[in-house]
């Protein structure tokens, strides 16, 4: 049997401990922890269970990063609430009251800094602004067009809100928000509801929704919208969170079925990668390609929370189990 | 040998399937606090740590379909203006364990 040193062209080398910036394939004895090393392993991306929520909720909205997270807002079976809950990267905190419960509308920026416009809030489509200052909320200059199932990006001071319905109705108004008003620019040439996505304010991606379990995405510059790339899966009631170029598409529903599915984007395509664990839609997504995070949801309301921690490349001992 | 083992078991929150579970073993949560796992030894050892309860596919199967079928009653006494309005509100579909 060839040996390390015939398919390599190196001895295996006999460290005191592992190597400051070892290359991909590269092995050696760690004679510190009596260990055969390799690098340059890749672990595929994965969800693990996060922190439960106090109760069941979905058409809640997120914002902020894996371990400083925001959910806000949202249905459950006594209604339309106005609950938020802040998130450490284990466990959520206790309610802070917002001002005016609604469901399904859009949330974005971070914990310290949130935005959330419009929304559903029994029986009509709302154009309320809440923002949210890492202590308590404060209501802010309405949206133009009053909407639900709007999807958004951006910060606080720099947001974007894009599609929607007011049932039966669906829109392709998108409104900027410059952290204090709206104003309202170029549509989206293809008018949906639920769908959603991530970005800024300057490049953003709108993707899926219905009718029709779209595939389509549309990419925005800051002025203009143009077309993206195609979600593998079609689906709505989907939640995104990342930037233009790294962005993450999740669960949804599907032709009537949730879906745990998740979807990479690179700027240019949609790859798929390694599912939810619980297929669900309409919960609350945050974060970024490499650590998201995802809470509460249907297909009839949990208070189950899954964190994402994208593919990594690491070091691994070698062993024969 | 069986691809999956069927369990039910409580998701308590942090900590309840990790990222190393998810590499190590298949892993599917479904209604009526039903999972799917894959049949290999760590899987195994995860339903047995998670004091899970094995089931039968087919007893399985019968725990998510009496609690979809119970939503899907649900919403079926919900009137048509209801069922028209309240956003997101879709019948339940049916849910087949792989």
């Amino acid at each position: 049997m060839a040996g390390y040193n015939t398919i390599r062209g190196l001895r295996v080398k006999y460290l005191s401990a592992d190597p400051a910036n070892p290359e991909d394939g590269q092995v050696w004895y760690n004679a510190g922890t009596g260990n055969l090393r390799v690098d340059g392993i890749a672990l595929a991306a994965s969800w693990a269970s996060g922190g439960n929520l106090a109760g069941v909720i979905r058409g809640n909205r997120n914002a902020g990063t894996q371990t400083a997270a925001l959910t806000a807002f949202g249905h459950n079976p006594g209604g339309n609430q106005q609950t938020s809950y802040e998130y450490n990267g284990t466990a959520w905190g206790s309610n802070i009251s917002a001002n005016t419960g609604r469901a399904y509308l859009s949330g974005f920026g971070i914990q310290t800094a949130a935005v959330y416009a419009g929304g559903y809030g029994s029986p009509d489509a709302r154009n309320n602004t809440e923002t949210y200052n890492g202590s308590s909320w404060t209501n802010g200059n309405v949206i133009g067009t009053a909407r639900w199932y709007v999807g958004g990006a951006g910060t606080s001071t720099a947001g974007l809100i894009y599609l929607g319905t007011d049932s039966p109705g669906v829109k392709s108004e998108t409104e900027e928000y410059d952290g204090t008003s709206w104003s309202e620019v170029n549509n989206n040439p293809t008018a949906r509801r639920f769908g959603n996505g991530f970005g800024t304010q300057t490049a953003a991606l709108a993707a899926g929704g219905l009718p029709n379990s779209a595939t389509t995405s549309q990419e925005y510059d800051g002025t203009n919208w143009s077309s993206g790339g195609t979600l593998n899966t079609g689906r709505g009631y989907i939640q995104g969170f990342g930037i233009q170029t790294a962005g993450v598409i999740v669960g949804g529903n599907a032709s009537g079925t949730p879906s745990a599915s998740t979807e990479l984007y690179d700027g240019t395509s949609f790859t798929t990668s390694t599912s939810m664990t619980n297929a669900q839609n309409d919960g609350g997504g945050n974060g970024t390609n490499t650590a998201g995070l995802y809470c509460g949801g249907g297909p009839s309301h949990t208070n189950k929370t899954e964190e994402f921690t994208g593919s990594v490349i690491v070091t691994k001992n070698i062993s024969t189990s | 040998m069986a691809l999956f083992i069927y369990g039910t078991a409580t998701n308590t929150g942090k900590g309840f399937f990790t990222h190393q579970d998810r590499q190590n073993f298949y892993l599917s949560g479904h209604p009526a606090d039903v999972w799917v796992v894959g049949n290999n030894e760590k899987g195994a050892l995860w339903l047995a740590e998670k004091n899970g309860v094995e089931k039968t596919k087919t007893e399985a199967q019968a725990l998510v379909t009496a609690e979809v079928t119970a939503a899907q009653e649900a919403w079926d006494l919900l009137s048509d203006e209801q069922k028209a309005t309240r956003p997101g509100n879709d019948r339940p579909t049916d849910i087949t364990l792989p």
